[in-house]
């Protein structure tokens, strides 16, 4: 009877440990991911003047300086002018 | 201009993503309705093997329900990382879907898929076959969902684009959830499922029956697969030719494509059987064909013409035309967005703006585009023609070598003589990676020939794709690769050593009482 229970025990604490490690190494490859991938400097931000940037259809009007912010002149990482 | 190696990357990583996942969705849909019927027929006789029968192949759709979970939702976080601007211009329609997906009917099955697998000993009889039929449920309302939002993007119905927020906005919900393309494609879809599903079953019973094992759950498992693929493999067709009317009717490029017709022909169009189509020439040497079927097929009539690519391009040409007008007014529109005459002009071109937008890959400003970009844009317009002809011709085959496959298992099972047709049992089990081809090509056919655009006239594929460094999709596209390779390892290893075991060799078998087995 103790013998099981002890089993019982030993077994419990192995499932707790082995959990344990999995949502660890889980929770570290999402950090991972994240870093890499999602972190705000991955981020495309785009909003109505970045659709219009990416349309070009400002590219004129934003060398003229006829739109306001000179930065949203620049064209986007990973665009070639 | 916008970086081509970017785009290329994404939509590569995209694609292969996209074509994992389906490995494993028309799986889960045919083996979820395969279940449901095993579990039925316990419930209505309450003999236990039709028990044992349903969670033995319920633990191979578990395998397969977890695979399709993992490889599906990195797809939805691709239109943040890789498709921003995508995201941005018509997030407003194609969100809701996805998120009516994921709240209706992912999480209907992820509940429930837990009550399948540990409610056997503490639902009832009903109550468990209850359990069963909403994961399939689930599954089924699942890509019901998922095709709504595709489907959008084959025929973009029930919204406006708005010049102030640069983006399509819905105005119309019902239009998007009764698009008839996605009404077509989600019966073709999941019919080509439960195909898969019965094949799935037809082969690993096979192998039982050539190996001499574990007969009666592997007969009574092929008349099942017999039955529903037989019923499904007819569905298929009979939904596939409403989906190429329904093409006919609003993708008549993707139609003219995938028939190499490079010139109207005088109605009723014939059906080009085989060929080789050359793009250098227009020409698609040796061709065979059907006389009035790809008439009959598009348009459903003998009267009205399927028109052809060259007068599709026409089409097109003058459509890039208007939509300059379009682009033109809307930099008016941006400056002032009060200028009633701009509001005008853009509200009579409106419809052809996404044309003008596949010249931004020739030119900088299109309204400066000169005859031979507008003539290079029109030509752009067309999809890959020799890989649409191939990909539609070895799927329908497929689809008729299912008829016959599920034909023949149904009068072999009609007579009780699926152990004596040796030669039939090598056929089935053979068969198991055909419905996978098949519906790989259907994907093909389906999204490659909406190629140059990732909405169709809306917008083009090349201006979704996020500005990002090609080096970090490259990254993302081997770290998926190596991934991706590595669940195909541990799936197949998972499946092969479930079959192997057997039902005999699963934790519930032998039965707790043997002679309810032989019952």
């Amino acid at each position: 009877m103790g013998g099981r229970q002890g089993e019982a025990t030993h077994w419990r604490d192995e499932l707790r440990r082995a959990v344990t490690a999995l949502i660890a190494l889980k929770i570290a490859a999402l950090a991972l991911l994240w870093w890499l991938f999602f972190s705000p400097a991955h981020r495309t931000e785009v909003d109505a003047d970045g659709a219009s940037r990416r349309l070009s259809l400002t590219q004129g009007q934003l060398q003229q300086g006829v739109l306001r912010g000179s930065s949203q002149a620049a064209p986007a990482a990973g665009e070639t002018e | 201009m916008i970086d081509t190696t970017v785009v290329t990357l994404s939509r590569a990583q995209f694609a292969l993503t996209a074509l994992y996942h389906f490995l494993f969705v028309p799986l889960t849909l045919g083996l979820s309705m395969i279940l449901v019927i095993m579990e039925s027929v316990y419930v209505m006789t309450g003999r236990e093997i039709w028990k044992r029968m349903t969670r033995f192949w319920g633990v191979l759709f578990g395998i397969n329900f977890a695979m399709g979970v993992a490889t599906g939702i990195t797809m939805e976080f691709q239109f943040g990382t890789n498709w921003a601007y995508y995201a941005h211009y018509v997030g407003d329609i194609f969100g809701a879907p996805l998120a009516i997906e994921g709240l209706m009917a992912f999480f209907l099955e992820a509940t429930f898929v837990g009550l399948f697998f540990f409610g056997w000993e503490r639902l009832s009889r009903v109550g468990h076959l209850v359990v069963t039929t909403m994961v399939a449920l689930g599954s089924s309302l699942s890509a019901l969902w998922i095709l709504i939002a595709n489907a959008w993007m084959q025929y973009p119905v029930g919204a406006h684009f708005n010049p102030e927020t640069m983006r399509m906005e819905l105005t119309s919900f019902s239009e998007v959830v009764f698009n008839p393309v996605a009404q077509a494609k989600f019966v073709h879809t999941v019919a080509a499922g439960y195909v898969t599903g019965s094949v799935f079953v037809l082969a690993v019973s096979a192998w039982y029956l050539l190996r001499g094992r574990n007969l009666d759950i592997a007969r009574r498992s092929m008349a099942v697969a017999a039955s529903f693929g037989l019923a499904c493999a007819l569905s298929v067709v009979v939904l596939g030719d409403e989906s190429g009317y329904v093409a006919g009717e609003n993708q008549k490029m993707k139609i003219a494509a995938i028939e190499a017709e490079w010139r109207t022909q005088s109605p009723p169009a014939s059906f080009t059987a085989f060929g080789f189509p050359d793009v250098q020439t227009h020409v698609t040497h040796f061709e065979v064909k059907i006389p009035w079927l790809l008439g009959l097929i598009a348009t459903r009539s003998l009267d009205k013409p399927v028109l052809g690519i060259a007068d599709l391009v026409a089409h097109a040409r003058t459509r890039i035309r208007n939509g300059i007008e379009a682009y033109a007014a809307l930099q008016e529109l941006r400056l002032d967005p009060s200028d009633p005459a701009a509001s005008e002009r853009f509200a009579a071109h409106q419809d052809d703006l996404g044309y003008a937008l596949l010249l931004l890959r020739y030119v900088k400003d299109p309204t400066t585009a000169t005859p031979r970009q507008i003539e290079q844009a029109a030509w752009g317009t067309v999809p890959n023609v020799p890989v649409l002809f191939w990909s539609f011709r070895v799927m329908v085959a497929l689809g008729l070598f299912f008829i016959l496959l599920f034909a023949t298992a149904f009068w072999l099972a009609a007579r009780h003589r699926f152990g004596e047709n040796r030669w039939f049992l090598h056929v089935a089990f053979l068969s198991l990676p055909l419905p996978w081809v098949a519906a790989e090509l259907g994907w093909i056919v389906a999204e490659y020939g909406r190629q140059p655009w990732a909405i169709d006239g809306v917008l083009p594929t090349f201006l979704g794709a996020s500005p990002v460094p090609a080096s970090s999709v490259a990254l993302s596209l081997a770290g998926f690769l190596l991934f991706y390779s590595a669940l195909a390892v541990v799936d197949v290893y998972l499946l092969v050593r479930i079959i192997r075991r057997g039902p005999d060799g699963l934790g519930y078998w032998p039965p707790q009482h043997p002679e309810a087995a032989a019952r």
